[in-house]
């Protein structure tokens, strides 16, 4: 048996308060971790973290050698591309959360080849502009594997990887083109106007 | 890429500003600068859409060229922002150009008639200064607009003059002595629109007279006018839009008298302009005068017909107007007096002049619609292949036969990709060709002339499906024979065709033998399945009618299997449902190579009476070896290929041959002998050294590929790693013949990457909030991309979901093949059957073995027949454990007391802190027993929470298990099966999420041999399991229970399983 249907409105007011109602648990949490952490480390009884990683077994690569190819003919002598589909908008993130639906600015940041520590306070410090602004999403731009990073505080991101010329997997083409496609796709893909570098250089730039 | 001059405006719209720039480029292209163009959207305008007809013709005629790649890196002298309403919701993010100067062209009013602003000048700045880094300024396209612009935005910067409209006066001017005859006539002309005429019907009836000494010439007349004038006076001459070519319009008329609604502004006045320049009188409103000064006579409404008469009895006066007029218009908006306006934009050299066309040459062009769905593409591509493979220079050459939007076929596309044809370009250079060969007469008619003419053949061979109309025969004969020394023949791909030529064509050449689809034969022994599977292709068009006809006779009941390619729409579909055993797929979902590799038989019967029959689809399926099942009425087409019989028999034609495997390996002979005699690429080579008068070369041996293309592993983000781990463990047996690459949704990058795979990352659509539907999009581009750009052959999904946008990348193209490693124990629900319904769009599906597999109730089991099964897929074998003594060490613990591992999975869809916890405090309880927690990568929440219990963070556990005598786990298929296989005594505490795969099942299953504990996680059953684990004789026999039911791994099989596939995409 289903209960008595509840009306649009009904339902968006509690979607909305759900929303508000995460977004501060979120903030909350994060502050009574901070503490804890804290003060576990002062009376020195934090947990003891023992780290494996272990690569048994790795590939055994036969790599391959694609051929070159041609630089793409212009769509109107041969037309291979597909329409695109409609901009994304993605999360907010967990400590902005209400600000989902609003249909702000999304804004690229590039934030590559940091170490952990520098990632965390960039991203800590665009969350506090957002917070502070409140109009716009931020997704990152990176090629450090520190998903971790963003999914704690649930931001979208993009990881491209940044290989030195010895190490880049070879192609059909030249890796810098393929980076360059890739960047362009990203930015159309979440309709960014702007992306905003931190660091020496930038995401997708070989 | 650098151009000298580009130009970024919606190209698609009809109109005054698409003819504006078609004129601009004519201009700028004849001055020898080098023009690009950038399509932008209208915000009113969005979708695919045709480039203007006027633009399209200017590319045509390799006058500019549309830029689609590189857009963010465009380099050039001046780019100019056509109409600022193109940029009011600007989508090309990506759109950068180095510029150093910058205009934004105003094509009209920045106010209309009622004051109403036309757009946000702040705001379109602002997108263009993102888009460049030139200085900005705005010009307007006539004095109006650019005053207009000043008086409304005083602070913006103005260009110093205007960016003047184009009028080409000598292609108006005619001979002209004074007015034309004893009356005046007076005429306009402009789109049918109510706003471009007089308000009223007695407004208009005063500039345009209903009387008997004025002839009045007008050319965009409608209904709406036709209302507002009651009816139209007999002194009148009416005209629909453009009925007439404006010239021969213009030199019919003495007077051009323009007056409008008050309502509209008219910003330029582009028809009087072209008015002035035939020599006609332009009359106008008073405000039009900043516009064409002198040029032209202005006046209130209701003194036209006196000004009017005044002008046409003084010949004299007349015929000095009427040359102030064309003076004008040569002066301010002729090509020179543009080229003069911009000059100070350009470098000031001299133009670079346009280097002479190159001429490419060919052995044979292939000319066609190479969008087309169906059959002609496989045609086309076949026939690329066969040909470049004995030695000839191949090009194909692209001509839409409709205005549809489309893109070129897959199958064509990987010719040019894989280097056996090159795209012929007629824009950008000469053609000539021994041969050239044209596949739907309609895409040859559709070429413009400048593109035709740029073509030269030595001889032209035109095939014929359907036979064309004759007045169509007869135009193609007219236009290939016209001032060209080549010879022409038709060339029908089947004797019905034939027969209707020959109805049709008079006089024309008709090759003598059929110009039949190529097929490459295989002697690969075919596997047949137990339930019979027959492939039915449905050739565009008719679609509907046809599937009708199959349900009337195939049945329905999963006895048969189907694979139906060319399915009508859904909505059709529906009307039949259910249709059990059936898997239909659109013409543009599926290659037809892949729908025919699945299939056992294929059922052929004529469409459209004898006329038509899936010539190419069958041909495929006979170098299959696949038996083919016909109508009567295709005999004279199939021969003794084909068994006969009526439709409503086929089924059971199909079963007695299917029960028989005697009859079937004759039948599948007889197909494969047929494709050898009538459709092998050996013959079609000698055809086209036949008629190119060149000897082919002796084949060559496939070029051979120093390694195999790569296999991209695609792995879904579920709740754990399973999915990343599975294909691990697969790619550690495959690498050694393949080179294998990730694209990964799961963020457990990190461990892809550090086992030394490239690995790239696709947000998934849950984790990035996105909208499901657009996001499918989003990920067949990168995957499309990736699969472009390392070589891809092979995808191999890891999940339960086969993404619309990995299908949408993968399923239509023939050179690649898309596998599915589909774990069992699904959760049964509608969602469950409408992802494994897309399994036919896999040609490989690999099930991994399941410890709990007996208790599998799941949907996939009814679907095993189509799977590989294969034993149960780990990452390690037992051997390749650390021994206790080195794991423990490893880890910190002490291996001579006891120890428990807590791994309780990601946490990503419940609690498992509090869980954790409460394990956590029973331990406390057993004196010497260490703990540790595991830490997924991909987990949302830390548990480095409990200061006296270690936590462990990295991968692979499995490999430290020896260091454990017990543990606390999650059901997960990965954890269950190492589990077992390495015998570590485990309280399962299943995560009882409805939608996960049966975690539960696998726990009861483990209870039930012996093998396991199943703990719900309360305080009380955490206690139990506590008391069992830490009793040594119970773990012991736990220990032996479990490797009674451990099996062998089967990634080795599943890698041997693609690694076959693989082989088959890298021919």
């Amino acid at each position: 048996m289903s209960g008595p249907s509840r009306s649009t409105a009904s339902l968006t007011a509690e979607l909305i308060q759900l929303r508000e109602g995460l977004e501060n648990a979120y903030r909350r949490l994060g502050v009574m971790e901070e503490r804890l952490r804290s003060l576990s480390r002062r009376n020195r009884a934090a947990s003891n973290i023992v780290e494996v990683f272990d690569v048994f077994g790795a590939a055994e690569r036969a790599p391959h050698m694609p051929p070159r190819r041609a630089l793409k003919t212009g769509q109107s002598v041969w037309p291979t591309a597909r329409a695109e589909a409609h901009v994304l908008q993605p999360t907010p993130g967990l400590a902005n959360l209400t600000l989902t639906g609003q249909d702000l600015a999304v804004v690229g940041f590039s934030v590559c080849g940091f170490d952990r520590i520098e990632l965390e306070r960039i991203v800590e410090m665009v969350a506090a502009k957002q917070a502070a602004d409140r109009n716009f999403i931020p997704v990152f731009l990176t090629d450090v594997m520190a998903a971790d990073v963003f999914r704690r505080r649930r931001y979208a991101f993009e990881y491209f990887p940044a290989p030195d010329a010895a190490h880049r997997p070879p192609g059909t083409r030249p890796w810098e083109d393929y980076a360059r496609e890739r960047l362009a796709l990203i930015k159309r893909k979440y309709g960014l106007t702007r992306v905003i570098r931190f660091g020496k250089h930038g995401f997708c730039e070989a | 890429m650098y151009f000298d001059i580009i130009l970024i405006g919606d190209l698609r719209l009809p109109g005054g500003t698409s003819r504006q720039i078609s004129n601009e480029i004519r201009v700028l292209s004849g001055a020898g600068f080098s023009v690009g163009l950038v399509n932008v959207e209208m915000p009113h305008a969005r979708g695919p859409k045709p480039v203007d007809p006027l633009i399209r013709a200017r590319l045509s005629a390799g006058e500019a060229t549309l830029i689609q790649d590189g857009l963010d890196n465009l380099e050039t002298c001046l780019v100019i922002f056509e109409n600022p309403r193109a940029f009011m919701s600007f989508r090309r993010p990506e759109l950068r150009v180095r510029a150093k100067q910058a205009l934004i062209a105003l094509h009209f009013p920045a106010v209309d008639g009622t004051g109403t602003a036309t757009f946000d000048p702040g705001y379109v700045q602002q997108i263009c200064e993102a888009i460049t880094d030139a200085p900005l300024a705005w010009a307007g396209t006539s004095p109006l607009t650019r005053r207009l612009l000043a008086e409304t935005y005083p602070d913006l910067r103005l260009a110093d003059g205007i960016l003047p409209c184009v009028v080409f006066p000598d292609e108006f001017r005619g001979k002209r002595k004074g007015p034309l005859r004893s009356i005046p006539v007076i005429g306009r002309h402009s789109r049918a629109q109510l706003d471009k005429w007089p308000p009223t019907r007695r407004a208009l009836f005063q500039v345009y007279p209903a009387q008997a000494g004025v002839e009045v010439a007008l050319m965009g007349v409608d209904e709406e006018l036709h209302k507002l004038a009651g009816r139209y006076p007999r002194n009148w001459r009416t005209y629909e839009f453009n009925e007439i070519p404006p010239r021969e319009f213009l030199l019919g008329i003495d007077f051009f008298v323009y007056y409008h609604h008050p309502r509209w502004v008219e910003a330029f006045g582009i028809a009087t302009a072209e008015a002035m320049a035939s020599g006609a009188v332009a009359v106008l409103p008073d405000y039009m005068r900043v516009n064409f000064g002198e040029g032209a006579l202005y006046s209130p409404p209701e003194k036209v017909p006196a000004l009017v008469r005044a002008l046409h009895r003084d010949k004299a006066a007349f015929r000095r107007q009427s040359e102030r007029g064309v003076a004008y218009i040569r002066k301010h908006y002729s090509p020179a007096a543009y080229l003069a306006a911009i000059a100070p934009y350009l470098e000031p050299r001299r133009p670079r002049r346009l280097s002479r066309r190159k001429t490419a040459e060919y052995d044979v062009v292939i000319l066609g619609d190479m969008r087309q769905v169906g059959g002609e593409a496989v045609r086309i591509a076949r026939e690329t292949v066969a040909a470049a493979r004995a030695g000839f220079q191949i090009g194909l050459m692209h001509s839409a036969e409709t205005n549809q939007e489309g893109r070129v076929r897959p199958e064509v596309d990987a010719c040019v990709t894989a280097g056996l044809a090159g795209v012929v370009d007629v824009a950008s250079e000469a053609v000539k060709a021994r041969l050239l060969v044209i596949h739907a007469l309609q895409s040859f008619l559709s070429l413009p002339p400048e593109s035709a003419s740029a073509l030269r053949a030595g001889r032209v061979v035109i095939v014929v499906s359907r036979a064309p109309k004759r007045a169509d025969i007869l135009l193609a004969e007219r236009l290939l024979q016209k001032g060209r020394e080549h010879r022409l023949s038709w060339a029908p791909v089947s004797d019905a065709a034939r027969v209707q030529l020959e109805e049709r064509g008079a006089d024309i050449v008709i090759e003598a033998a059929n110009w039949r689809p190529i097929s490459n034969p295989t002697s690969v022994a075919r596997r047949v399945a137990r339930t019979p599977v027959v492939a039915v292709v449905q050739e565009p068009g008719g679609e509907a009618a046809e599937f009708r006809k199959l349900v009337e006779v195939f049945p329905r009941d999963g006895s048969l299997r189907l694979r139906i390619h060319g399915a009508p729409a859904d909505k059709t579909l529906q009307q039949f449902l259910p249709l059990n055993g059936w898997e239909t797929f659109k013409a543009h979902e599926m290659a037809l190579d892949k729908v025919l590799d699945g299939a056992d038989f294929f059922f052929c019967k004529a469409t459209k009476g004898e006329d038509a029959f899936p010539d190419v689809a069958a041909a495929e399926a006979m170098a299959r070896g696949i038996p083919l099942i016909a109508t009567p009425d295709l005999k004279r087409h199939l021969g003794e290929a084909a068994v006969y019989c009526p439709m409503h028999e086929a089924a059971d034609v199909i079963r007695r041959l299917h029960a028989s495997p005697r009859r079937y390996a004759e039948r599948s002979r007889a197909s494969l002998k047929r494709a050898a005699g009538f459709h092998s690429p050996q013959q079609f080579a000698a055809r086209v050294a036949e008629l190119t008068g060149r000897r082919p070369k002796p084949p060559r041996a496939a070029a051979k590929r120093r390694t195999p293309r790569r296999v991209l592993m695609f792995s879904q983000n579920g709740v754990g790693l399973g999915h990343v781990v599975r294909q691990l463990a697969v790619s550690r047996e495959l690498s050694k013949t393949h080179d294998v690459v990730f694209c990964s949704l799961s963020q457990a990058i990190e461990v892809i990457a550090r086992y030394g795979y490239p690995v790239e990352y696709l947000p998934s659509h849950v984790y990035s909030g996105v909208n499901y539907a657009d996001w499918h999009g989003w990920a067949r581009a990168q995957l499309e991309q990736m699969i472009d750009f390392y070589d891809v052959g092979t995808v191999v999904l890891d999940g339960s979901v086969p993404y619309l946008g990995l299908l949408e990348a993968v399923a239509p193209r023939d050179d690649l093949k898309l596998a599915w490693i589909r774990r069992p124990m699904w959760p049964v629900g509608p969602e469950s059957s409408l992802r494994l319904a897309q399994q036919k769009f896999f040609d490989l599906i690999i099930e991994p073995g399941e410890g709990a597999g007996e208790m599998d109730t799941g949907p996939t089991v009814e679907h095993r027949e189509r799977a590989l099964c294969v034993e149960p897929i780990r990452l390690f074998d037992k051997p390749q454990l650390l021994p206790r003594r080195e794991a423990a060490a490893a880890l910190g613990l002490d291996p001579a007391r006891p120890a428990a591992l807590i791994q309780l999975g990601s946490g990503t869809n419940r609690d498992i802190v509090e869980l954790t916890d409460r394990i956590v405090s029973q331990v406390r309880s057993h004196d010497g027993l260490q703990v540790m927690i595991a830490e997924w990568l991909n987990a949302n929440e830390r548990l480095d929470l409990w200061p006296d219990v270690p936590c462990l963070q990295g991968f692979p556990y499995s490999r430290y298990y020896n260091a454990f005598d017990f543990s606390f786990s999650a059901a997960g298929y990965n954890s269950f099966h190492e589990i077992l296989a390495y015998g570590l005594p485990t309280a399962f505490i299943v995560n009882p999420r409805e939608y996960m795969d049966g975690q539960d099942v696998r726990a009861a299953y483990a209870v039930r041999c012996g093998a396991g504990l199943a703990c719900n996680g309360t305080p009380l059953e955490v206690a139990a399991a506590f008391e069992q684990l830490m009793d040594p004789g119970a773990r012991t026999a736990m220990r032996r229970a479990m490797l009674k039911l451990a099996r062998p791994n089967g990634a080795h099989q599943a890698a041997q399983a693609i690694a076959r596939l693989a082989t088959e995409a890298s021919p």
